[in-house]
Formats: C-alpha cells, structure tokens, sequence
C-alpha cells in the first residue's frame, strides 16, 4: 500500500511539470548551434528535378567542413571522380619532347619490336609514361591507347606520372605488414612530408608502397632507389631518410 | 392531475439522467486523455476546440459515422441489445442518487440495495454481448469481466452494510442528512470508504483492475466484436461509470450535495449550490480514479481474484462486524467508529507491503530448485 501511496505520489508530482511536448507547426525546437541536421537536396515538386544548382556556397560555408558538392550535368556522360582527378593530374603534366621518342618507333619500324619492349624504352627515355608518347605511340603504330594503358597499367614497372629522383618502394606484403610496415610507412610520409603515392614537390623522393619484394626475412623491407633497406624500425627508418635527404639537399614537403 | 405532474416529473428525470450519462462520458474522455497526459509531461489532445474540450464530441460522430457491423454468426437479437442494455446501470443508478436538496428522482427506502442491484446490470449486459458475439475469445474476456465484478460486489456490499449499520437506514437521503455540518462518512469511517472505493474501481473495470480490457494485451475482451456506435455505447458506459461512480461515493461517504453556502440560491425548492458541490466532489474523485489508474501497473487474474476473496472481503466482514459492534455497544459511536476505522486503516496501509513481501518470499521458497 505505502508502495502505491509512493507511485501516486510521483505520477501528482509530474501533474504540473513542464510539458515535453512540442506545438510543431506554431513552437519549433531551438537546434544547438552546431547541429548540422541532415543533408538533402530538395527535389522541386514542380518539375521534378533537384533544387540545388551545386553553387558549392554550401561547401565553402560549412564550419566543420562535411560538405562536398561533386556536380555534374545531366547532359554529361557520368564521369567518376576517379577518372575527373585522373584526367587532371594528367593536364598537370610537363610538356613532353616527342622527337626523343623517335628511335623508339624506327626501332619499331625496323625490327618490329613488341609493345613491352616500346614501353620500357619510353620509360627510360622520360622516367615515366607520359600522355602524350603513349599517344603518339598509338598513332604511330595502330595499337589503340587502351591497349597501350591496360598493358602499362598492369606492370608495376611502369609508371603513368612522374616521380621524383629516388623512388621509396615500402614493401607491404603480408610479413611486412605485421613487421610493422604501416609505421614506417607513416615515418617517411611524416619526414618526407608528402602522402603515399606522392612526390615531394622539387621531384626528389617519390613514396609508394608495393605488395612484396620477396625479401620477408628481413621485414619489414624497403627500397630507395636499388638500395634495400632491412629489419626496420620507424626511428631507423627516419635516420636513413634524413641522411639522404641531406646528401641530396632535398627539402621536406 | 397528480399524475399529469409524475408523468411529466419522471420524464424530466429520464432526460437528466441520460444527458448526465453522456455528458459525462464525453467530458470524462477529454479529461482523462488531457491528466493522463499531464502527469506523463505531456499535452494530450489540444486541438480540437478550445483546449481540446471538443475531442470526444469529434470521437462521437466518428463512431456514429463508423459502418454498422454485425458479425454474420452472431445472434442479431442479444448482439444488438447488449450494448443498449449496459447504459441501464448507469442511466437507473440515477434514480435514487440526490443530486442536492430538492432534486431527486426517488429517494427509495431501499436505496443501497438498488443501488447493488442496478450495478449488476453491468454484468449481465457485458456476459449478453461476449456471448452473442459468437467469438471465443470475446466469451472468454465477458466470463472473466463477470467473474471480476461478480467477486468485487462482495466487498461492495460488505461495505454498503457498513455504512447501512452506521446510517440506521437505507436510504441515501437519509444518509447524506445524516452527514449535514461536514461529518463526513470519510472522516469516521475511512475504512470503509477505502473497501468500498477498491471495489468500485473494479467494477467499473477501471486500472489497475482493468483486466476485461487491458487495451495493451488482449483484443479487447468481450469488445472484441464490437465496432462503431455498438463499441461506442460500451465505451460510454465505461466513463460515464467513472462518474457515477463517483456521485455514490460522494453521496455515501463524502457528505452528498452538503457543502459552504448551500443555502444560498434555492428556487423551485432546489439547492442551486449544493448541485454545485456535488459535480465538484464528484469530480474531484474521478480525478481520483485517473489518478489511480495511471499510478498503478494492472494486476494479474489470480492476483486481482485473490485481492478480492482473500483480502478485501475478510477486511469486509471484519469491518462490518465491527462497525455493527460500535453502534450497538458504544454510546459515542462516531468517536468510536472513528477510532476504529482510523487503526484498521493505518494498520491495513502499513501492514500491506511487509505481509505481502513475506507471501511472496515464502511462495518463493517452496518453489522447486531449477538447476538449469
């Protein structure tokens, strides 16, 4: 009974509290002031299409920075971002001297040499596979530029930007990876101050990672230039980079 | 002549006692929706009308606007007449209840017999429709309905006894004469009032003893076949109950239509004022109800027939003897009875928790020992 006189007494004491309920349409919560809701485009109910115009206001304006307006006509091709960041690292491209490419298509000419071989002497040619020759190339041989980017993209040897002078290979096969390959990946990106995949910007080191270089006895491994380095730690790894990075005079970033 | 003024009287009377049976119906849904709602820190329905006074006259016309269906099995004599049936408790109890100085229908010599003998109504009119519905299920829920309110008139009567022992009469205007100059029934017999008021609250099928239709577990109970104005009619009853109910109970233990200035406006020999009284300690008390309902989880059946034939009405006969014993023996008998009831009553909410506990627990010890 005391029991019940206790729950009675409790449901009378909520009699005149303050009510939660919200009057939506004519009371409206008061949002925190960094509540950021929910995204949506709103659709015009008239002729079906989205409202937004991708101004990218948005974009610019959001504090925390949660917004990107990827726009496209939908008269356009759908063109994925992959392809759009591709296309644009390739208009960043060095104009290239095409005449050096010339003994590479009379060797052609003459001895009709394979599509590999080509490729290899591009590449030592201008250090890496740059837009242009392979177009050329195509032109000049009928092999279509698809081709030509299937084969050049399935070969690690062959690289489609530039890089820089010394290229740091960091081998992330799976001994590796659990030898602590993440770290020193992590170390040369923090030292070399440029992501994995990149270029420093005076074209000194170039970071990039490979799947194994058959050296897992000495994991975690890594490789600059045709010099391999073993049984890393970060803290060595960071000695061994900033010795070179000296000698050469390279600066970080 | 005379008999041109009776006829015309008792029409008058029909006409009140059904305007206050759904009077209260409707207003008795909005008020409910609107302090259950309170007392969960919520608004409840505001919109339609001012403060949302017109919901259930919203609720109405779209029962009476609803289709009339009658299941094809179902036996179309009983299942029609059931839910005309369960208004007679309400609209009948009304003869014999003053609803001030000058405006009773009848006061009866009998009037606590009739009034035990109306609220069965309720019982029979809920046991036609479970079983004309033609649904097992809703039988089920009408037998259990039945056998609720069945074993709660026990302790009803036992109570009413009490208080017929302490009035010398079955009348309720004598009775509420008997309370004039606020000697309340309450004050001397809460004992009582607090048997008598448990068990109204289950015969008006009212949490926590609202088994019959317990809305968040059964389909409704012996309702479950009923739909549109037929359900309405069950639904009607049940609120104006709470009411009525309640102007018993005001008339039995809580002085009647006695209040400050009931004297004060009297014309065609009626106390103005006095009604007044009445609808607010009648109200008070179905706040009461409201209150008790939302405060209090629902019991289960063994529990609520235990409550019953265990406690409530052992409590009934002990209290009866005893308030017969006070009147016959003990010269100041509103003193005595006062002490009396008074104990039984703190002995009864201080004892009920502990004794309970110790059941509970020893029930528990001779369970078996499950080594899962």
């Amino acid at each position: 009974m005391l029991g019940m006189l206790k729950a009675m007494r409790t449901t009378l004491r909520h009699l005149p509290m303050k009510k939660v309920t919200v009057q939506y349409p004519e009371e409206r919560e008061r949002l925190p002031e960094r509540s950021r809701g929910l995204f949506r485009v709103v659709i015009d109910p008239a002729s079906g299409e989205a409202r937004c115009r991708a101004c990218t206001l948005c974009e610019t304006n959001c504090p925390v920075q949660v917004i990107r307006v990827n726009a496209t006509s939908k008269y356009d091709l759908p063109v994925p971002n992959v392809a759009r960041l591709a296309e644009r690292r390739l208009a960043a491209q060095p104009k290239v001297d095409l005449a050096l490419l010339q003994p590479v298509l009379d060797d052609w000419y003459e001895h009709g040499t394979g599509l590999i071989a080509m490729l290899q002497a591009t590449q030592e040619i201008y250090g890496y596979l740059p837009r242009a020759a392979l177009e050329r190339l195509s032109l000049q041989t009928g092999i279509s530029l698809s081709q030509i980017y299937g084969v050049a993209s399935f070969y690690n040897q062959f690289r489609l930007s530039p890089v820089g002078e010394y290229l740091i290979d960091v081998c992330h096969g799976t001994a590796c990876h659990v030898a602590g390959a993440p770290l020193i990946t992590a170390a040369l990106e923090e030292e070399l101050g440029v992501p994995e995949g990149r270029t420093t910007r005076d074209m000194k080191f170039t970071l990039s990672s490979v799947a194994c270089m058959g050296a897992c006895s000495q994991a975690p491994v890594m490789r600059i230039g045709d010099q391999t380095y073993g049984n890393l730690t970060p803290d060595k790894t960071r000695r061994i980079i900033r010795e070179l990075m000296e000698k050469v005079g390279a600066k970080r970033g | 002549m005379d008999l041109v003024i009776d006829i015309l009287r008792a029409l008058l009377f029909v006409v009140i006692a059904y305007a206050v049976v759904f009077v209260a119906a409707l207003v008795n849904i909005v008020f409910e929706r609107r302090f259950l709602a309170f007392m969960q820190d919520r608004l409840g329905p505001n919109r339609t009308g001012p403060q949302g006074l017109l919901q259930s006259v919203a609720d109405a016309f779209k029962m009476m606007g609803k289709e009339d269906f009658r299941p094809s099995l179902a036996d179309p004599v009983l299942f029609t007449l059931a839910p005309v049936m369960v208004m007679i408790g309400a609209v009948a109890i009304q003869v014999v209840l003053p609803y001030t100085g000058g405006l009773v229908a009848r006061d009866l010599d009998v009037g606590l017999i009739y009034i035990v003998a109306i609220t069965g109504f309720t019982t029979l009119a809920i046991l036609t429709g479970g079983w004309a519905s033609h649904n097992k299920y809703s039988l089920v829920g009408a037998l259990r309905a039945a056998g609720q309110m069945i074993s709660y008139e026990v302790p009803m009567i036992l109570a009413l006894l009490a208080v017929a022992a302490v009035a010398g009469s079955l009348s309720l205007g004598d009775l509420v004469a008997l309370q004039d100059g606020y000697r309340w029934l309450v004050l001397y017999a809460p004992f009582t009032f607090l048997i008598f008021y448990i068990a109204s609250i289950a015969e008006l099928n009212r949490g926590p003893f609202d088994l019959p239709e317990s809305e968040s577990e059964l389909v409704a109970g012996y309702g479950s076949e009923y739909s549109g104005m037929r359900f309405g009619m069950f639904f009607l009853n049940e609120y104006a109950g709470m009411t009525i109910m309640s102007m018993v109970v005001a008339t039995l233990f809580f002085g009647g239509w006695h209040g400050p200035g009931e004297d004060a406006l009297v014309f065609w020999g009626v106390h103005w004022v006095g009604l007044l009284w009445f609808v607010l300690k009648a109200y008070v008390l179905v706040f009461a109800l409201v209150w008790v309902r939302l405060s209090l989880p629902r019991l289960q059946v063994d529990q609520l027939m235990a409550f019953a034939w265990k406690v409530l009405i052992p409590l009934g006969l002990v209290n009866l003897l005893a308030t017969a014993a006070v009147m016959l023996w003990v010269p100041r008998w509103r003193l005595g009875l006062a002490v009396f009831s008074w104990l039984a009553l703190l002995a009864f909410v201080g004892l009920f928790d502990p004794l309970l506990k110790r059941r509970l627990r020893r029930q528990r010890e001779r369970l078996p020992v499950v080594n899962a």
